[in-house]
C-alpha cells in the first residue's frame, strides 16, 4: 500500500473542508442531543428521527413551493420549526409526566417515539428515497486550490459558526439560557429560586429537537434523504456527545470537529477502512478522558 | 406570616415529622434547633414545597399552600436558603445572584438587575472582587453568603436559612450570624434551623426544638438558652451545672 501517491497538499485542503462542512451538520444536530441530555437528563434516541422528520419535511415544503430557490429557503426555515411544533406536542403531551421516572424509562420511551416516528415517515413519505438540489445560487461548485468545491458545502461551512454563535449568545447572554445552565446543575434549586421548571424544560427541549431539524433541513441537498438516515445520525451524534463531555455543547462543538475531520482525512489515508477511524478516535478519547473532552456542565 | 398544623412527613413510609406545628410571625427570627436527623431539614422542605409526602396544613401570607409548588411558594415570599448552599457552582457569583431575582427580572432591565447585584453586594464587601469568578470556587463562608444573597435578591417576606453555619470555621460562623442579626435589624422574618444551638438561641427571638420528628419545647429564646434540659443536650453545660 503506497499512500504517498494519493495524498496531494491540495487534496488533504479539500479533504478538510469537505470535512468541516460535514462537521458542520453533526454539530448542530449533537449540539441540540447535548442540550436535551444536560439540563432534562433524557438520552433522547428519538434525535435521529426528528433530523430525519426535518430533511423530509424540507424536501415537501421546498417542492410544495416550486421546487425553487424560494421554496429552498422558506423550507430552511419552516422545516425546523415543524419539527419544533411536534416536539412541543411530544413534550407537552407525553415527556413532561416522566421527568420523575427513573432514567431506564425514558430510554426506553424515546425508543418508542423513534419507531413510531420512523413509521410516520414510512407512512407520509413512502419508502423511496427522495432527493433536494440546493437553490440556485448555490448550485455548481468553485475552484479552491485547483480543485473543484461545492458551493452548497462552502454555505454549510458558513451556516456552522453562525449556530454555533446563536447558540452561545442563548446560553451566556439569555434568562433561558442562564436557567438551562444552572437547571443542569441543580434542577431542585432551580424551582426553589422560584423558577417554574417545567416551563424551562419544554423550551429547552424544544430548542433542542429545532436544531435536530435544522441539521436534517440544511443536510437535505447534500444527500438522499431516505428511510434510516436517523439511526446513522443517531450514532454518531451520541459518540460526539460522549467524546464531547455528556451535556456540554460546547463539547459538541469539539466532538463533531474530531468525528467529522478523522472521517473525512480516514478516506484520503485508507479509503477501504475510512469508517473505521472516527470511531477509533472515539475508543482513544474515552481510554485517556473516560468523562468526555470537556466537562459536564458548561 | 407561617402557620403549620400538625404537619406529617413520610419518607418511604418511615415517618420523619409527627404532628409539628409551629408559627411564625412578622418581624420575627424564629430558631428551630435539634440535633442531626431530627427532621429539620425534612421540615423545611416541607414548607418550600420540595418535599411532597406529607399530610397537615401550611399557611402562609393567610393562603392555604398545602399543595404549593416551590416557585409559586417563591413568587409569594417564602424563599429557603438550603442546606450545604447548592449554588450553581460551574456559574458567577452574580449569574447565581440573578438567578435568585429571575422571577422579578420580568419587570426589570438589564441595568436594574445590574444595579440591584450592585446593592447587594454592598452587604457582602466579601464577595464584591468575587463578582466574575465561579461561585464554586469560593471559600465555604463566601458561598454561603451568595447562597443567602441569591435567597434576598428574590425579596422574601419569609427566608428560611438552613444550617447556614454548617461546615464553617467559628470566626466565619460569627460573620454570617452577624449578617443575620443584620438582617434582623432590618425587619427580615427569618425562619433559622440551626444545629449550633447556643449561636442561633442567642440571636433569635423564639425557639422550637424538634426531637425525633416532634416538636418538644418551645418559648422565648432566652427562656430556652437558660433551660437545664437544654443546656446539657445541645449547649455542652452539663459539667457546669
Amino acid at each position: 500500500m503506497d499512500f504517498s501517491t494519493t495524498i496531494t497538499l491540495n487534496g488533504l485542503i479539500q479533504q478538510f473542508l469537505v470535512g468541516l462542512s460535514r462537521t458542520t451538520i453533526l454539530f448542530i444536530v449533537s449540539s441540540g442531543l447535548s442540550l436535551v441530555l444536560g439540563v432534562l437528563r433524557i438520552p433522547n434516541v428519538a434525535h435521529g428521527s426528528l433530523y430525519m422528520i426535518g430533511a423530509f419535511l424540507c424536501y415537501s415544503i421546498s417542492t410544495l413551493f416550486g421546487a425553487g430557490s424560494t421554496g429552498f429557503w422558506l423550507a430552511v426555515i419552516l422545516a425546523p420549526l415543524g419539527v419544533a411544533l411536534i416536539s412541543l406536542a411530544a413534550e407537552r403531551g407525553l415527556f413532561c409526566h416522566l421527568y420523575d421516572r427513573e432514567h431506564l424509562m425514558l430510554l426506553l420511551f424515546t425508543f418508542a417515539l423513534m419507531l413510531l416516528c420512523r413509521d410516520a415517515v414510512k407512512i407520509i413519505w413512502g419508502s423511496n428515497y427522495r432527493s433536494l438540489s440546493p437553490p440556485e445560487i448555490l448550485q455548481g461548485s468553485l475552484s479552491i486550490l485547483g480543485m473543484p468545491f461545492p458551493k452548497y458545502n462552502l454555505f454549510l461551512l458558513g451556516a456552522g459558526p453562525v449556530v454555533a454563535l446563536g447558540l452561545w449568545f442563548l446560553i451566556h447572554r439569555t434568562k433561558i439560557g442562564k436557567i438551562s445552565r444552572a437547571a443542569a446543575v441543580d434542577r431542585d434549586m432551580v424551582g426553589a429560586v422560584g423558577i417554574n421548571v417545567s416551563w424551562v424544560f419544554a423550551s429547552v427541549f424544544v430548542i433542542g429537537c429545532f436544531l435536530a431539524g435544522l441539521g436534517g433541513a440544511l443536510v437535505a441537498p447534500t444527500q438522499n434523504i431516505t428511510q434510516g438516515m436517523d439511526h446513522t445520525i443517531i450514532m454518531e451524534a451520541f459518540l460526539i456527545v460522549i467524546i464531547g463531555g455528556l451535556g456540554n455543547v460546547w463539547g459538541a462543538l469539539l466532538g463533531a470537529l474530531i468525528f467529522g475531520l478523522t472521517d473525512s482525512i480516514g478516506i484520503l489515508v485508507w479509503p477501504q477502512f475510512s469508517i473505521v477511524f472516527p470511531y477509533a478516535v472515539v475508543v482513544i478519547v474515552l481510554i485517556f478522558r473516560p468523562k468526555g473532552l470537556l466537562k459536564a456542565t458548561w | 406570616m407561617l402557620r403549620i398544623e400538625s404537619l406529617c412527613a413520610y419518607y418511604r413510609g418511615n415517618q420523619a415529622l409527627k404532628g409539628v406545628s409551629l408559627e411564625v410571625q412578622q418581624g420575627e427570627v424564629v430558631s428551630l434547633i435539634g440535633s442531626n436527623g431530627a427532621g429539620k431539614t425534612t421540615l423545611l422542605n416541607c414548607i418550600s414545597g420540595l418535599h411532597t409526602d406529607r399530610t397537615g396544613e401550611i399557611w402562609f401570607r393567610e393562603k392555604d399552600v398545602s399543595r404549593a409548588q416551590p416557585h409559586d411558594l417563591v413568587m409569594l415570599g417564602l424563599v429557603q436558603v438550603p442546606e450545604n448552599r447548592q449554588l450553581f457552582g460551574p456559574m458567577t457569583v452574580e449569574e447565581n445572584l440573578q438567578m435568585g431575582a429571575y422571577l422579578r427580572s420580568g419587570k426589570m432591565t438589564g441595568v436594574m438587575l445590574r444595579k440591584e447585584v450592585d446593592r447587594l453586594l454592598e452587604r457582602f464587601p466579601a464577595l464584591r472582587s468575587r463578582r466574575k469568578q465561579r461561585a464554586g470556587t469560593l471559600s465555604g463562608g463566601e458561598q454561603q453568603m451568595v447562597a443567602i444573597g441569591r435567597g434576598l435578591m428574590s425579596d422574601p417576606r419569609l427566608l428560611m436559612l438552613d444550617e447556614p453555619s454548617l461546615g464553617l470555621a467559628p470566626m466565619i460562623v460569627q460573620e454570617i450570624f452577624s449578617i443575620i442579626k443584620q438582617l434582623q435589624r432590618e425587619g427580615c422574618t427569618i425562619l433559622l434551623v440551626e444545629q449550633n444551638a447556643l449561636g442561633a438561641l442567642s440571636l433569635s427571638d423564639r425557639a422550637y426544638l424538634l426531637e425525633t420528628g416532634r416538636l418538644t419545647m418551645s418559648g422565648q429564646s432566652s427562656t430556652l438558652i437558660a433551660d437545664k434540659r437544654i443546656r446539657r443536650a445541645y449547649l455542652g453545660h452539663d459539667l457546669e451545672t
